[in-house]
């Protein structure tokens, strides 16, 4: 559950429903259901796919990810229904769109860390036979962009506000190479995703339906 | 009378499932996010926006693949399309009359339900602004959070784009 609550609460910009820090819980071990017996964990024999918590410990990493974005939005502003809050919040100006800029790059960083360390056999370049683990590989890079892409929006929504609104936020070169970068980014990701979708073979390539519990319960709601 | 194994209903329930369940969310945030770039000057002033088009048009092509399998995904399908048309005729240099009064389709609801009434792609694109707010929907706030497909661009990040309405 905190998976579908961090990224279906990063698309609404609203606060998580659950915290992982009221929940301090070690992540599985990542070894098969089968070599654990009452007298302890046994070896794996011969070579088997890699269990699968590897790929649920890396989708839960992700959510943390999401769930550190959120918290640091939400820190100083507190969250209201829509139409409900101040509008003076929204006005864009110069620091509100650095420390924006900030916490995407921060983001960012903790994505690559991410990236860098998944298990081999989950890395998106990885070469395998294992339809499953293809499986595995194929969700985790839509989870990727996609809450790479959350993390960049806020950019593009201040891009289009400037023009909309004609401000002069945006007339430093700084801040407006930075600024487009991250629109770009925002948008690599977008048509990195439909790819990624189109290329599959339909929904049997992409996996158990558990992976889709968040489509399961929010679909409607997910532009 | 022929009846299907136990196996055969499990096959057949566990792809219905998983088409239902494909992770059509992802596309619909990349398809916002795209339809969100297009015809913005201030970024295709700077960013290369060549590629979200045809993105755009696989997406589109990839939900017709997909099928209406819930009425919610038919809605979201028919809602994007609509999104489509307004997005084609706001960038066509011929129309700048019609610019001024062209209205986004903020709604999935609104989009669905003047396609089933008959009208067509233009209708959707000329909704009522009374009936629709994406800044203030304080007095139709029940009726918007009761029906979750209504509200699609409705959060709190979205209604920044609807910046020439």
């Amino acid at each position: 559950m905190l998976t579908p609550c961090s990224f279906v609460s990063l698309k609404h910009g609203r606060p998580p429903a659950i915290s992982s820090e009221s929940l301090p819980v070690d992540p599985p071990a990542t070894i098969h259901d089968d070599c654990i017996t009452d007298e302890g964990i046994c070896e794996v024999r011969g070579s088997r796919t890699p269990s699968p918590i590897h790929f649920f410990n890396a989708i839960v990493q992700l959510a943390h990810i999401a769930e550190t974005m959120l918290s640091y939005m939400l820190k100083d502003a507190p969250w209201c229904l829509p139409g409900h809050g101040q509008s003076s919040a929204r006005e864009l100006d110069p620091i509100r769109l650095n420390i924006q800029i900030r916490l995407v790059v921060e983001q960012e960083g903790k994505l690559a860390m991410w990236l860098s360390g998944l298990p081999r056999h989950l890395q998106f370049d990885a070469e395998t036979t294992d339809g499953k683990v293809k499986r595995q590989q194929k969700m985790l890079r839509v989870r990727y962009l996609h809450i790479r892409l959350m993390s960049h929006r806020p950019n593009l929504l201040s891009v289009i506000q400037a023009g909309r609104d004609k401000t002069t936020v945006l007339d430093g070169d700084f801040l407006r190479s930075v600024v487009m970068a991250s629109v770009q980014q925002c948008l690599d990701c977008a048509c990195d995703i439909v790819t990624m979708l189109k290329d599959t073979n339909g929904p049997e390539d992409m996996g158990a339906w558990w992976y889709h519990l968040p489509s399961m319960c929010f679909s409607p709601s997910h532009a | 009378m022929v009846v299907p194994s136990a196996k055969y209903v499990f096959f057949s329930f566990s792809r219905l499932t998983q088409r239902y369940l494909y992770p059509t969310t992802d596309l619909y945030t990349a398809l916002g996010t795209l339809f969100a770039v297009q015809g913005q000057e201030l970024i295709s002033k700077y960013v290369d926006c060549g590629a979200a088009d045809s993105a755009v048009d696989t997406a589109l092509d990839y939900l017709n693949k997909l099928g209406d399998v819930s009425p919610a995904v038919a809605r979201c399908r028919k809602y994007f399309h609509s999104l489509r048309a307004w997005s084609d005729k706001r960038r066509s240099p011929l129309n700048t009359a019609i610019l001024r009064d062209m209205q986004v389709p903020v709604s999935i609801r609104a989009a669905a339900s003047t396609r089933e009434s008959g009208r067509g792609v233009d209708s959707d694109i000329h909704l009522d602004p009374m009936s629709i707010s994406s800044h203030d929907f304080g007095e139709n706030a029940g009726e918007f959070l009761c029906d979750p497909t209504s509200g699609l661009f409705l959060e709190p990040l979205l209604p920044d784009l609807f910046f020439d309405i």
